[in-house]
């Protein structure tokens, strides 16, 4: 046998005894290990389904669209030599039945041709598997065939084989739709989904979108040829193709997923950050572990050293124990993470409608066993070095539980700060490995290296200050301020762990509330139920009076409209401006709607330029949504060129504003009073019934305005909401679970202070203080403790919070709610006097005889 | 000729307390030989305990010159101290100091297996068992600390300080924690055993009888060490 496996053998040996001493060590591993295996295991799954979705969810391997117009026939022709191609087009309109009953609905329509779908399938009872529909709803006796959602079946009130009308065409309700393949990527819609044969769509001439936002689509999906080879060689070359012809967006698997994406990113950051925090948090854990049972193995440190164990072999005897027990704790997390994945993730799939079976991800297990290893060694290297250069003079001395720290210049030695730094860059390594993000993680890491330090410094001015004051009258204070600043408290390291835990929860909590919020949106607040454009004025004043009557109305709020074309801006024409967003994209497609205020629209704020006085008659003026500044390079003063009729106006723009469409009526453009005078216009309203009214009112508009259009909003602003709400339920799990993370460390750290609290107790019983006494000192001191950590922790918490968005990159936006804030603080607080006193209590029911026999 | 095993010259031991350096060990000089039972006694605070530490090379002494087992440990770094401690030395505690994960046999092996004397794992717990049997504990080899009287953790701690045949054993009040008979009992066990292997013994107590029962005795008065006559001591 080894020198090296001798040593080693008898460290296994003197593990013997009770477990329960090892358990506050083994859960914080477990669950730190467990956490980040679980976070990175679901983001892993959810990242690799989203592309291995994503070709399935475009519909083919690349995808060419454009709104205004179909692909002419040599567009088409260039199509067909990069390979199959499949044929669609999204737009909405009214339907109402064929019989007369007045019944209509708002219908999303997907028009298809006879290729779709090139990828997956169509689901519908009445279509076999893997049938196209297209050839399924072909004209039969001249009456189309049509796929709709069940609903709809409710809505119109017919059956399957009932017809109904959309822009002067019948349809035949033929099947039922359950989805289509590409239903993720086609964006935000509204109304009840219907499959049509796009032949029939395409005898519609009167097709345009009825609000801002919904664009008609042609859609072109190519499944390439071989020769093609994937999408990253098609994709330049057919960009390069349409270079000329901004219209044409083409689009790869990957940004197919465009608004997927952005929900799925949002959420996979969270959870790296979670993966981080919890990290760190059960590293500060297992610090104070492996502190606390170094401490309390100290003596018998000091009776090896006395039989002559070298340094090295004390550390190779503590190292080896704290390994051991490390990866039964690692083996634990990996096992519990596992568990929780294959669990969680066909939930999970469930609710975000991504196929995620249940799998195990076995590069995140490697990459949790990794991180759980470097973090096991880092945390407790200093307290095992402080084992080894332990003395066994003590053995001859009274001492307390708490292991000296080293001195400066023991820090400074290269065996001490070389295995530090390179296991803390290791662990920089994979967290950069893991993220992709190194911005993220250096921030993330300069952070808690400055919280570090804040909370250190605190902690020692907090002992400098205490100690400054002159004697408090009662003597529970004077104990308790004794209790933080004299040699060997406690009082560092629970400043500095329940800071930095606390903080870390906050991060969490603060993270999470805004990310709800930007999830659930402002979009519910006072999002209309019903839209509807082109009224006249006395169709505004009826349809006022109508609504009154009705009862159930919250709200209505209408303004003048026209439609109007941005045709030049800065003096070059629209058509001649390259690639923009896609909602500025949108602007400069065609006629949009306008209105013209003389005072600064509700819900609106100006961020450049100025609101032109209320009387003002001048010239005209607009008002642009703040993306086009940034988007086209305007500024305050440029002009643009509005044509209607066939006429053209130029205005100069006044000012800039930041608005949701969704919070109220706002326009792209906003022109200044008498702008428009010469020219015919019309008003937009929107409806907003009490709820559950939504589809009586719906029924009643249609029978009593059969030539408007409403388009209900609110089923897909719930829709979205639904999902959204879905993912923000799954940020709460993963959140919950850091919180549990961070309570444990707390309790480990109240519990490694036990010993220390134990000695303390027994002389001040045998000094005569009662039990009351006793308490009531350490009730002060740890309440003195958790409020200092507390206030701290606000303020890291909250900046921590906000450098990591900033980091990261998170586009949401950040507001602290200090009712929350406070609540967790004031837990926080009554936590630590909680579980300060439950570990007290076995302190409290030491009786000194025993404990002082004991000490040896 | 007697071989010394302890030879000191000058040795004086400082140690900051606070602002102010309290001068512990002053100018000691004295020797004992191999097989030699020298007990040291004075009052509490005398420096009797920091005299033990600077012999184990457990404190080192601010200056001049300490020759333990031949080697001058005046000098020498913690490691090499606790070389030197694993082959020449044996310390006996008041508190015992046994491992309380381990038992009774794993104490008394652990000596041997940090001295590392290149045995297997077999010869060393025959011989620690051996020694146990020596001090009558034949019969609790399994047991751990937590399951024996406090004489019976003592007489571990002396198989412990024994089994490596070292050339000094250092005990500092090893009857301090046991009642008369008992502690009795385990000096007789141990002078019997220092002399079989003859192992010099330098024995701190506070109890006349035991240093009476010693070769020579020591006493140490504020720091300074000097030989008295054992009939000095009050009956």
């Amino acid at each position: 046998m080894t020198r090296l496996q001798n040593w080693m053998r008898v460290a296994i040996v003197d593990l013997r005894g009770d477990l329960r001493r090892f358990g506050i060590l083994l859960a914080c591993l477990a669950l730190g290990t467990g956490t980040i295996a679980g976070v990175s295991s679901v983001g892993a799954a959810l990242q690799s389904a989203i592309m291995r979705d994503a070709n399935t969810l475009l519909g083919g391997d690349i995808e060419a669209a454009r709104p205004d117009r179909r692909a002419d026939s040599t567009e088409m022709a260039y199509f067909k030599t990069l390979g199959q191609v499949a044929e669609t087009m999204d737009s909405n309109a009214r339907g109402d039945t064929a019989d007369g009953s007045g019944n209509t609905a708002f219908l999303d329509i997907l028009a298809v041709d006879d290729n779709y779908p090139l990828l997956g399938s169509v689901a519908s009872p009445q279509l076999t598997d893997g049938q196209k529909p297209g050839p399924f709803l072909a004209a039969k006796d001249g009456v189309y065939g049509a796929l709709i959602d069940p609903v709809l079946l409710d809505r119109l009130g017919i059956d399957i084989g009932g017809k109904f009308i959309v822009n002067s065409v019948t349809y035949e309700a033929r099947g039922l739709l359950s989805s289509v393949p590409d239903g993720a990527v086609r964006g935000f819609h509204l109304g009840l989904t219907v499959v049509l044969p796009i032949e029939s769509v395409g005898e519609n001439a009167n097709a345009r979108p009825p609000l801002p936002g919904l664009l008609t689509q042609h859609r072109y999906k190519i499944a390439l040829n071989e020769a093609e080879g994937d999408y990253t060689l098609a994709m330049p070359k057919v960009q390069a193709h349409f270079l000329d012809d901004p219209n044409w967006k083409v689009r790869s698997p990957y940004e197919a997923a465009g608004s997927l994406a952005r929900f799925y990113d949002l959420f996979i950051q969270f959870l790296l950050i979670v993966g981080l925090s919890s990290l760190l948090v059960g590293g500060v854990g297992i610090s104070n572990a492996v502190s606390a049972y170094i401490g309390e193995r100290q003596r018998s440190i000091a009776t090896l050293r006395s039989l002559g164990a070298t340094g090295p072999r004390i550390l190779v005897h503590f190292f080896t124990q704290i390994g051991i027990l490390s990866l039964v704790g690692i083996v634990l997390g990996l096992i519990l993470g596992a568990s929780l994945t294959a669990i969680a993730l066909p939930i999970l799939g469930q609710i975000l409608h991504v196929n995620l079976p249940p799998s195990v991800e076995w590069s995140s297990l490697a990459t949790a066993l990794a991180f759980g290893v470097l973090a096991a060694f880092a945390f407790s290297y200093l307290p095992l070095v402080r084992a080894e250069k332990l003395k066994p003079a003590m053995l001859f001395r009274t001492v307390g539980t708490s292991v000296q720290s080293l001195k400066t210049r023991e820090y400074l030695e290269l065996g001490v700060i070389l295995p530090l730094a390179l296991s803390a860059a290791a662990i920089f390594g994979l967290a950069w490995l893991t993220t992709r993000n190194f911005s993220l993680v250096f921030w993330y890491t300069v952070g808690v290296i400055g919280a570090f330090l804040l909370l250190r410094l605190a902690g020692w001015l907090l002992q400098k200050g205490l100690r400054a004051l002159p004697a408090m009258p009662s003597t529970a204070w004077r104990n308790a301020f004794r209790g933080i600043y004299r040699p060997g408290s406690p009082a560092p390291v629970v400043i500095m762990s329940l800071g930095l835990g606390l903080a870390m929860l906050l991060v969490i909590i603060i993270l999470s509330a805004n990310l709800r919020n930007q999830l659930l949106g402002e979009v519910q607040k006072d999002a209309p139920t019903f839209v509807t454009t082109d009224l006249f004025d006395d169709e505004v004043e009826d349809l006022q009076t109508f609504l009154d009557s009705t009862g159930v109305i919250t709200s209505y709020q209408h303004s003048p409209m026209i439609r109007a074309a941005v045709t030049k801006v800065k003096g070059i024409p629209s058509k001649d401006i390259g690639k923009v967003s896609e909602e500025t994209q949108y602007m400069l497609n065609g006629e949009i709607l306008m209105t013209w205020s003389a005072t600064l629209p509700k819900d609106s704020r100006i961020v450049a330029g100025q609101w032109w006085p209320e009387d003002y008659q001048g010239p005209p003026l607009v008002s642009l949504r703040d993306k086009t500044m940034t988007d086209l390079g305007l500024k305050v003063g440029d002009t643009i060129e509005m044509t209607l009729f066939g006429e053209s106006i130029e205005a100069k723009i006044a000012n800039f504003r930041e608005f949701q469409f969704q919070n109220g009526l706002n326009f792209f453009v906003t022109a200044s009073p008498g702008t428009f005078d010469d020219f015919p216009g019309t008003n937009l309203a929107t409806i907003k019934t009490k709820i559950g009214e939504e589809k009586t009112i719906e029924r009643a508009l249609a029978r009593r305005y059969p030539d408007i259009t409403f388009i209900p909003v609110g089923d897909a602003l719930n829709q979205a909401a639904g999902i959204l709400g879905q993912l923000s339920t799954a940020v709460n799990i993963v959140g919950a679970l850091a919180v549990i993370n961070g309570l444990l460390v707390l309790a480990g750290t109240m519990a490694a202070g036990r010993k220390q609290r134990e000695a303390d107790a027994v002389v001040s019983k045998v000094l005569g203080s009662t039990r009351r006494d006793v308490v009531g000192v350490f009730a002060l001191e740890y309440t003195l403790l958790g409020a200092f950590s507390a206030l701290l922790a606000t303020g890291v918490g909250i900046a921590g919070a906000l450098g990591i968005m900033k980091a990261a990159k998170m586009d949401v936006g950040f507001s602290v709610d200090p009712t929350l804030v406070a609540g967790v603080m004031i837990g926080a607080i009554a936590l630590t006097i909680v579980t300060g006193a439950l570990t007290t209590w076995s302190a409290l029911s030491t009786k000194p005889a025993q404990y002082l026999r004991s000490l040896g | 000729m007697s071989v010394p095993v302890i030879q000191t010259d000058k040795a004086n031991l400082e140690l900051l307390s606070g602002k102010s350096m309290l001068h512990i060990l002053k100018d000691v000089t004295f020797r004992v030989n191999s097989g030699e039972v020298t007990a040291v006694v004075g009052p509490s605070g005398s420096g009797k305990t920091s005299l033990l530490m600077i012999l184990g090379g457990l404190e080192r002494a601010t200056t001049g010159k300490v020759v333990v087992a031949g080697q001058d440990i005046s000098t020498a770094n913690e490691d090499q101290l606790a070389i030197f401690r694993r082959n020449s030395l044996g310390i006996l505690f008041q508190n015992f100091h046994l491992i309380p994960s381990m038992t009774a046999l794993e104490n008394v092996a652990l000596a041997l297996e940090i001295a590392e004397t290149g045995k297997s794992y077999k010869e060393i717990r025959e011989q620690a068992k051996a020694a146990l049997e020596e001090v009558g504990l034949g019969d609790r080899i399994t047991h751990l600390p937590s399951a024996l009287s406090g004489g019976e953790q003592q007489r571990v701690g002396l198989a412990r300080a024994m089994v490596t045949s070292p050339k000094l054993m250092l005990a500092d009040e090893p009857t301090g924690n046991l009642d008369q008979e008992t502690g009795a009992k385990v000096i007789e066990l141990m002078f019997n055993l220092a002399r079989k292997k003859n192992t010099a013994v330098l024995l701190i107590t506070h109890d006349p009888n035991l240093a009476r029962k010693a070769d020579r005795m020591l006493t140490m008065n504020k720091g300074e060490l000097t030989e008295n006559a054992k009939e000095a001591l009050p009956a």
